[in-house]
């Protein structure tokens, strides 16, 4: 469920529907920090968790976004 | 209109809001959200002896600082008077917001409080200033974003076009790319890619490409808008001001020199008068973020209570031109030449 959400996200903030767990941020999406910030916000706004900037800098790919807001959302 | 405004955010604090905002009413009428400390602005209104008819307070304790790094104060600042305004303009309780704290934490916060338009990478700060001829030119970026890339560049292009023909009321706004030379050739790696993708525009018709511009012809009037990255934009912009100024003070020792020039001065006082007016940046007062989804502008950080009352001014006939939506609408085909493959990037 994460993922499909995420994936809405990813192409509101992207333009860009065809993306997997191994999709890179700053390789494949061309991102850089405003649009990761950016993504955090989303993130946090939609699944009412709270992500934060020092964990933000670490995530490189979607996966490791969908695994941190599966970890989050439990907590 | 319902004008938001972060009372808080400029240096001189919220005593020249206040005061100019209470001119704007008297001369155009308008209602207002005042957003900061209400103490503080229950004081001031007292202090200068003025009516709070007309005004909405806002209770926002924080302050954003022009030290505050922008990134951070969006997220650890949440109660600060640019924030809570923010916030409100996002959920529609006001038409436009002014600000005049530190441009960083403004774009940063308009682009993630409020949201950018859809298909815009990044948004830009399009100043407009005054030419030879009648209509003036737009600049942009002038500031917002220091690095840029082709891509962005185009966009500029686009987002400056809609606000000439929204704002400016230009039918068909003529682009020129700023750079140290007029021919294909001349300019960095940046200038010359971002030539290569406006030609394609222009040759298709999609937007009137006059192609490189030099510093020197921007203020001509020759084209309508100036695409720069923020940094060359910025440098550009201060020259331009510098210049004006320096000019301004070479002005008044001619004319100041001995008893005949004064008198001469005197003769053309109206006129010197009105050409300060086209100089002083107070008579437009702010400039709008541009690529936001709903329309946020920024004043100087020193803005006096002239200075907010053209502000307001400027706001007020910015927030019902509709610019947002065009550049939408430009967004929208822009992305639709771009998977037609008729886009060259």
């Amino acid at each position: 469920m994460e993922m499909e959400i995420l994936k809405q996200l990813i192409a509101d903030e992207f333009d860009e529907i065809d993306v997997d767990e191994q999709t890179g941020f700053y390789d494949d999406l061309g991102a850089d920090w405003m649009d990761m910030l950016e993504m955090m916000f989303a993130c946090e706004e939609e699944f009412e968790i709270e992500i934060g900037e020092t964990r933000m800098k670490e995530i490189q790919t979607v996966g490791e976004l969908v695994e941190l807001i599966r970890q989050l959302s439990k907590a | 209109m319902r004008i938001i405004l972060d009372a808080m955010g400029g240096d001189l604090g919220c005593e020249p809001v206040i005061v100019g905002a209470v001119e704007a009413r008297r001369a155009a009428g308008h209602d207002y959200i005042l957003v900061g400390d209400v103490e503080r602005l229950r004081a001031a209104f007292v202090r200068n002896k003025l009516s709070e008819d007309g005004f909405t307070l806002v209770h926002a304790p924080d302050i954003i600082t022009m030290e505050d790094d922008p990134t951070r104060v969006v997220r650890e600042k949440r109660q600060s008077s640019m924030a809570v305004g923010l916030m409100a303009l996002k959920r529609g309780e006001g038409d436009v917001l002014i600000s005049s704290c530190n441009t960083g934490a403004l774009l940063t916060g308009a682009t993630l409080l409020v949201g950018r338009v859809p298909g815009v990478r990044r948004a830009t700060l399009g100043v407009q200033l005054p030419t030879k001829k009648e209509h003036g030119v737009i600049i942009i970026d002038t500031g917002a974003n220091a690095e840029c890339t082709p891509e962005y560049l185009e966009q500029f292009a686009l987002i400056g076009s809609a606000y000439a023909e929204t704002f400016g009321r230009v039918r068909n706004p003529r682009i020129g790319l700023l750079s140290n030379g007029t021919e294909a050739h001349k300019g960095n790696t940046l200038v010359k890619q971002t030539h290569a993708l406006l030609e394609v525009m222009g040759q298709n018709g999609w937007i009137d490409f006059a192609g490189n511009i030099e510093a020197r012809e921007v203020l001509s009037g020759d084209v309508d808008v100036v695409v720069c990255d923020g940094f060359a934009g910025n440098v550009l912009l201060k020259s331009i001001e510098g210049t004006a100024s320096f000019m301004l003070s070479l002005l008044k020792k001619v004319f100041f020199a001995n008893t005949m020039t004064k008198f001469a001065a005197l003769l053309v006082k109206s006129q010197i008068e009105n050409l300060k007016k086209v100089m002083d940046y107070r008579e437009v007062g702010a400039t709008p973020i541009l690529g936001i989804s709903r329309p946020v502008l920024k004043a100087h950080g020193a803005s006096d209570a002239v200075a907010w009352a053209g502000a307001i001014r400027s706001a007020a006939n910015y927030a019902g031109c509709g610019t947002e939506a065009r550049i939408a609408e430009k967004m929208e085909i822009l992305k639709g030449l771009k998977e037609n493959g008729n886009g060259n990037s």
